[in-house]
């Protein structure tokens, strides 16, 4: 079986990058394999568990379940990206300050997925927090500690935006 | 200097965690690293008869294809019996027993590889079932017998007991295989660095693993390495030999670096779990709800192999009749070998499964004498001194009444009624109450000891060197926390690493709740020494009482003037700059006889609230209120305290419900999150955490354990909630919501 590669185009937490794939690798063997971005985690290589999840043109997105050649010409986020100037996240920030983080294996996800979440939104619950995650396993923490490090990391994100 | 213990400190592993930064070992690599994949039975029972490899090694990318030929050690492991191959030589005893490990450059190479490698098989007789197999007819997995361990202890006069009692409560309870599923699956890398086979894995126990690959592949211990670093969670599963003989072997004949991780599928079918087990009960008691005698007949399905099957089976022993005062008992315990899957260490280590039928056993008891759940647990609970049910006497910090007090107190506790009376059309809900103890550390006639060390860096700083495993519930922030409260210095001054046998002293594993308490302890010791060469020194130059000089944040300060550690680093001789300190585990002091691995003498205590909602037209259960109180002994993190409490809980909430391997003629049918069902943001409750801070006298600055007692009680007390919401008593697990309509009377659903 010849499988076809392809020379695709991409930004990578703001960085420009030109890579060649095969035709059937997924996009967590691009972020982990190729460009050895191994803060983006495998858990079940089935979508189910959310460790894998990056943002894709700021969609929230299973790494394990998408082609890399699809993310030709566009723009992907993984936890790497998310610190500037030495400057952690609002979000990283809060998971580390409301006890969200334990072995950790599964906070990149949770991060990327409460990215999609929290980026514009005015308002939030503990509720639709819960119902936005419900796709990100944790083992350790019984996510009480993850939807406070949410509603924290909501209240610095919008005290940001309204100073803007 | 005790300022800081109580107080939350952010963990110290936060930041190279919520950044990606952290190398968990399924992240290493370097140029070259080659893959390994395994070749495994597809037998539950069988005799190999021929393995061909030559198609599998044409492929293009596979670099070698080991068999059990190629080790030159024992070829064997076990943490108590070395019953497991490394590859299979003659036999295979359950489906995913490793018979060739393939090292390839490429993922595809890797695959087409194993699936070229072929087996040929002589198909034997298997046996599923544990009481199918204790029979002298069955087919034998081990040439030792199936039964694995039996364990007995008696205390008292079961027969007078009984003879005394007014009712007698009988049952029978059964829980199947559970898997951690740790987010991180067994992962590790390997290569040789300074001549020595150098391995990074999830593991709990790289000490005891060091042991394990030198026997096994007839290496010398100093030829290994073994190092730990914060691995994606472990919860038991990793507290023995999972990918490290298989990463050291294939580093040392090739010279290379290779990796390993395992897909979800392989290590559900092929890693340990908690057992499964069937438990019969027979309870006596008087009219006023005071036990009189218990007996009990558990057997714990140990699978293929041994693992820890006598030492989980025999915990399952020591706490049969939960917390409470029992003057007579007996019970009996098996580990039994089948062609399943294989039992082994999770957390709360046979506990969970005795605590969820004898808590139903006492529900059914209060049911029978009309008595209130709570007054029936409070009137029989142990109390310092007391024997327990197995007969040892309880010489430390008690405080199993204490939480049943203050369960009382919590807020769920005073808005059940409100929250029971809001319930909707075809929705009834309920509460229930579950008490639980489990012991700290090894038990009795297992090595149980830590120890810490602890050096004075050349800037002034200090770095503490953790010997035990962190898998993610935060002991080496324990470690920092503790060092900055004893050295009277800043967190910031204190560097920490994680085990590694070439740096760290072993100290055991990451298991049975010790950690914080047996390392913790150990680290009080070591400080000591080095501030006592830290104030003598001090007193030298400063030409002062040493008794006058204090240890201040980075300085030594005396009327005489103040001196920098940086100066004292200078001054110090070499190896006085680092210091150790060994400790012992306390172990009961009566009823040593019984057996390796109990009595325990240090234990925790817990009382748990869960408030369900079961939907009486699809039989499905939520918990929508839960409270958890527990005695783990002074909180040195509140934090990470919760952290343990809300994690152990939905673990429990998971056992109540959703989880449980289901296993076809030993092949598990739901081998990923897609059919194992482990509980999400949406099925966990906000949880109400409550500790009870009894002062253990044993433990340093109080603490005992809480790694692993909020585990015990969750499926027993949701249970104890769907009969007070529905009138059904589940007595298998997970609940089954089919079974749950089928018993609700017909009438009674109609609104």
């Amino acid at each position: 079986m010849v499988i076809k590669l392809k020379v695709i185009s991409f930004t990578i937490n703001g960085e420009k990058r030109q890579v060649t794939m095969r035709g059937d690798e997924r996009l967590i063997d691009l972020i982990r394999d190729e460009l050895k971005l191994t803060g983006t985690k495998e858990g079940c290589g089935q979508g189910e568990c959310g460790a894998c999840t990056v943002l894709v043109d700021g969609k929230a997105v299973p790494s394990c379940l998408m082609l890399a050649v699809k993310v030709d010409g566009k723009e992907i986020l993984t936890i790497e990206g998310l610190k500037r100037n030495g400057i952690l996240h609002p979000l990283q920030k809060a998971f580390i300050e409301a006890g969200a983080v334990q072995c950790g294996f599964c906070t990149p996800g949770m991060i990327m997925s409460l990215m999609e979440l929290l980026s514009n939104q005015d308002e939030v619950t503990p509720e639709e927090i819960r119902a936005h995650l419900s796709g990100n396993i944790c083992r350790c923490t019984g996510y009480s500690k993850i939807i406070d490090a949410a509603m924290l990391a909501h209240k610095m994100l919008k005290e940001m935006r309204n100073h803007v | 200097m005790k300022a800081i213990i109580g107080k939350p400190l952010n963990r110290v592993d936060g930041e190279i965690k919520v950044t990606g930064r952290h190398l968990y070992p399924s992240d290493m690599w370097e140029d070259g690293t080659l893959l390994l994949g395994l070749k495994r039975s597809v037998h539950p029972h069988a005799i190999i008869k021929r393995v061909d490899t030559q198609e599998a090694s044409k492929v293009d990318g596979v670099v070698r294809i080991f068999t059990y030929k190629d080790i030159s050690g024992t070829n064997r492991y076990g943490v108590v019996h070395k019953d497991q191959q490394v590859l299979a030589e003659e036999k295979v005893r359950y489906i995913g027993d490793a018979i060739c490990l393939v090292a390839a450059t490429n993922r595809e190479a890797l695959k087409e590889a194993i699936d070229k490698i072929k087996v040929e098989y002589e198909v034997l007789p298997a046996v599923f079932d544990p009481v199918e197999a204790m029979k002298e007819n069955a087919p034998k997995i081990h040439k030792s017998g199936n039964i694995l361990q039996h364990t007995t202890v008696s205390y008292g006069d079961v027969e007078k007991g009984f003879k005394e009692s007014d009712i007698i409560i009988e049952g029978s309870y059964s829980v199947p295989f559970i898997d951690h599923t740790p987010m991180e699956t067994e992962a590790g890398f390997a290569k040789m660095q300074d001549g020595k086979i150098t391995v990074w894995a999830g593991t709990q126990t790289p000490f005891r693993d060091r042991k394990e690959i030198s026997k096994a592949l007839g290496i010398p211990e100093e030829k290994i390495r073994v190092i730990a670093p914060f691995f994606g969670g472990g919860f038991g599963r990793k507290d023995g030999i999972t990918v490290q003989i298989y990463l050291a072997l294939a580093a040392y004949i090739l010279k290379r670096p290779v990796k390993i991780y395992y897909s979800r599928e392989e290590s559900i079918q092929t890693s340990y779990h908690r057992h499964a087990a069937v438990m019969y009960y027979k309870t006596g008691a008087k009219r006023d709800g005071m036990l009189t005698a218990v007996q009990a007949r558990l057997i714990f399905d140990t699978g293929a192999y041994a693992s820890f099957g006598g030492e989980v089976m025999s915990l399952g022993v020591e706490h049969f009749a939960g917390p409470y005062r029992v003057p007579n008992s007996r019970v009996d315990g098996y580990a039994v070998y089948t062609n399943n899957i294989i039992g082994g260490a999770m957390r709360g280590f046979g506990v969970p499964q005795v605590t969820f039928a004898f808590e139903s056993q006492m529900d059914k008891i209060a049911k029978a004498l009309n008595m209130d759940r709570w007054e029936i647990r409070y009137k029989n609970a142990l109390e310092h001194g007391d024997k327990t049910a197995i007969g040892h006497t309880l010489i430390y910090s008690t405080g199993v009444k204490r939480t049943l007090k203050k369960v009382r107190e919590s807020n769920l506790w005073k808005g059940k009624d409100k929250l029971i009376a809001e319930s909707t059309p075809f929705k009834r809900r309920g509460w229930g109450i579950a008490c639980s103890y489990q012991g700290g550390g090894l038990g009795v006639g297992i090595p149980d000891f830590a120890e810490a060390k602890v050096e004075l860096l050349p800037s002034g700083r200090y770095r503490v060197y953790g010997g035990i495993s962190d898998m993610g519930q935060g002991n080496t922030t324990g470690y920092v926390q503790i060092a900055s409260a004893a050295l009277n210095a800043p967190v910031e001054m204190i560097e920490y690493t994680t085990p590694d046998t070439d740096r760290t002293l072993d100290s055991g594993p990451s298991a049975a709740s010790r950690t914080t308490y047996i390392y913790g302890k150990a680290l009080l010791g070591a400080i000591e020494l080095l501030k006592d060469e830290i104030l003598q020194v001090a007193a030298e130059k400063l030409s002062c009482p040493k008794n006058s000089c204090k240890l201040i944040d980075d300085r030594v300060e005396s009327d005489k003037g103040t001196i920098h550690l940086s100066e004292i680093y200078k001054l110090l001789p070499e190896k006085k700059r680092v210091s150790t300190f060994y400790v012992d585990m306390p172990i009961s002091k009566d009823r040593r006889d019984i057996g390796s691995g109990l009595p325990h003498i240090v234990y925790a205590y817990a009382t748990h609230l869960a408030v369900v909602e079961v939907d009486i037209l699809t039989g499905k259960v939520r918990v929508i209120g839960y409270c958890s109180v527990s005695d783990v002994g002074k909180v040195i993190n509140p934090p990470v305290f919760e952290g343990q409490v809300e994690g152990a809980v939905a673990q429990g909430i998971g056992a109540a419900l959703t989880e449980g391997i289901k296993l076809k003629d030993g092949l598990a049918l739901n081998n990923n999150f897609t059919t194992y069902i482990v509980p999400t943001a949406v099925d966990v409750p906000q949880i109400e955490v409550i500790a009870v801070e009894s002062a253990e006298p044993t433990g340093p600055f109080g603490l005992k354990g809480t790694g692993e007692i909020n585990v015990d009680a969750p499926p027993a007390a949701v249970v104890s909630a769907i009969e007070n919401a529905v009138g059904v008593r589940v007595s298998s697990l997970p609940v089954s919501p089919e079974e749950i309509i089928k018993s609700i009377e017909v009438e009674d659903a109609i609104p």
